[in-house]
């Protein structure tokens, strides 16, 4: 009864479960402030491509990032400030999601919020630095090797109860969102009046 | 204000030299139910104008509110009172604004008619179409404690009795992001109007914007 109650719930109420607020801060970097770590990674991945490094200042964090285009997909290699590998993100479209999960998180997407707008989606991959190496080898449709985990970043604006918020959400390969952030919009006073 | 104030506001036409004060106040709030109210306080004052000397010209105060209609669209109304020349001026605006995200900045089309009201004058009437756009001076995306670059291309057409004219203005501007609630731009706003109905006649100003939000 009790879990029945926690999943009702859990349906009824989802958008007011806890949300993060997120406020990011990103600037271009110069290759002599970047960590000397994070630049012999990407020097190990060969990509033969043109790396911009920019620092992401979160409320409480900051992160150091290598963007890329290669093969035609824009990859954001994410580093802590020390130069430690997070994560690889690959810029993807919504619909390129596989069926079994998009239909999910559509369905995650219907049943919170009246109205969804996705600006961004990404394909978030997390593991071992050397068995992450191993993407850039392989088509974008070929899953690596286990241990590198699979997540779905959505950047979306989303209507709920009259009120518009932009959210970043994180879906795991089982379609379920594991991880959600209010996105802190700029204001645009000076573009309206 | 004092300093703002403080600052002239220089223009030129083809009869006319001006200079001048042009300040502008602008104070945005949050209201309740995803409502904005805006107040914007504009005056003008010449300094030089030909043979005549420093007077005020005109005390601009509009008010507006709006509401998003959907993810990018906003749509407000409001009104303004003017005073110029002892005379009051009485104005009912409506705006529909699209704010559009290009690559991490902003890009905006606002669409505005107003009606403006005289005791002793026909009703004019305006339809106005403003592209806006951001640049950052530095870095990907306007920051705080970072300058900016705005371009505001307008167009304005009246129509006034029997008269009609358009306006064309192009106002580039540099800003200073102090914090998402406190900007403060400094530009040069030209005018080029009387396409239609008599010669060319070509104003620049410069002035200075204050943004506020609550």
């Amino acid at each position: 009864m009790k879990t029945k109650l926690i999943l009702f719930l859990f349906f009824i109420f989802p958008t007011l479960s806890y949300a993060q607020i997120k406020y990011e801060k990103e600037y271009g970097l110069k290759l002599e402030d970047v960590p000397q770590k994070a630049i012999d990674y990407i020097s190990e991945l060969n990509l033969d491509t043109k790396i911009k490094w920019y620092k992401e200042e979160g409320i409480d964090r900051s992160t150091i990032e290598a963007k890329t285009k290669y093969n035609s997909y824009k990859y954001s290699i994410e580093f802590d400030s020390l130069g430690v590998l997070e994560d690889i993100e690959m810029e993807m479209k919504y619909k390129n999601i596989p069926d079994s999960i998009s239909s999910l998180v559509d369905y995650y997407f219907e049943r919170s919020f009246d109205k969804k707008k996705v600006c961004k989606t990404q394909i978030q991959y997390t593991g071992d630095k050397d068995d992450l190496m191993t993407i850039f080898t392989l088509s974008p449709n070929v899953r690596p090797i286990k241990t590198v985990t699979i997540n779905y970043e959505v950047v979306a604006k989303v209507k709920y109860d009259g009120e518009y918020q932009k959210m970043e959400f994180l879906f795991n390969e089982q379609g379920s969102m594991i991880n959600k952030a209010i996105i802190v919009e700029k204001n645009t006073d000076i573009l309206e009046y | 204000m004092i300093l703002l104030t403080g600052i002239c506001k220089y223009g030129f036409s083809q009869d006319n030299l001006l200079l001048g004060t042009m300040p502008v106040f602008n104070l945005n709030a949050g209201l309740k139910n995803g409502y904005k109210f805006n107040a914007k306080l504009e005056t003008r004052q010449i300094i030089f104008e030909e043979e005549s000397k420093f007077h005020q010209e005109l005390v601009d105060l509009a008010t507006m509110v709006s509401k998003k209609t959907n993810f990018n669209t906003m749509l407000a109304i409001g009104g303004l009172i003017r005073y110029r020349n002892e005379e009051w001026f009485y104005r009912l605006i409506q705006q529909y604004t699209i704010v559009q995200e290009v690559n991490s900045n902003r890009l905006s089309h606002r669409f505005r008619t107003d009606q403006t009201f005289n005791n002793s004058r026909d009703i004019e009437w305006r339809l106005r179409y403003r592209l806006s756009s951001i640049f950052p001076l530095t870095g990907e995306e306007v920051n705080n404690q970072e300058y900016y670059f705005k371009l505001n291309n307008e167009y304005v057409y009246s129509m006034q009795g029997s008269s009609h004219d358009l306006e064309i203005r192009i106002i580039p501007t540099i800003g200073f992001r102090y914090s998402d609630k406190n900007k403060l731009e400094l530009g040069l706003d030209n005018r080029f109007d009387s396409f239609i109905e008599s010669k060319l006649n070509i104003t620049s100003w410069v002035c200075i914007n204050w943004y506020i939000s609550l």
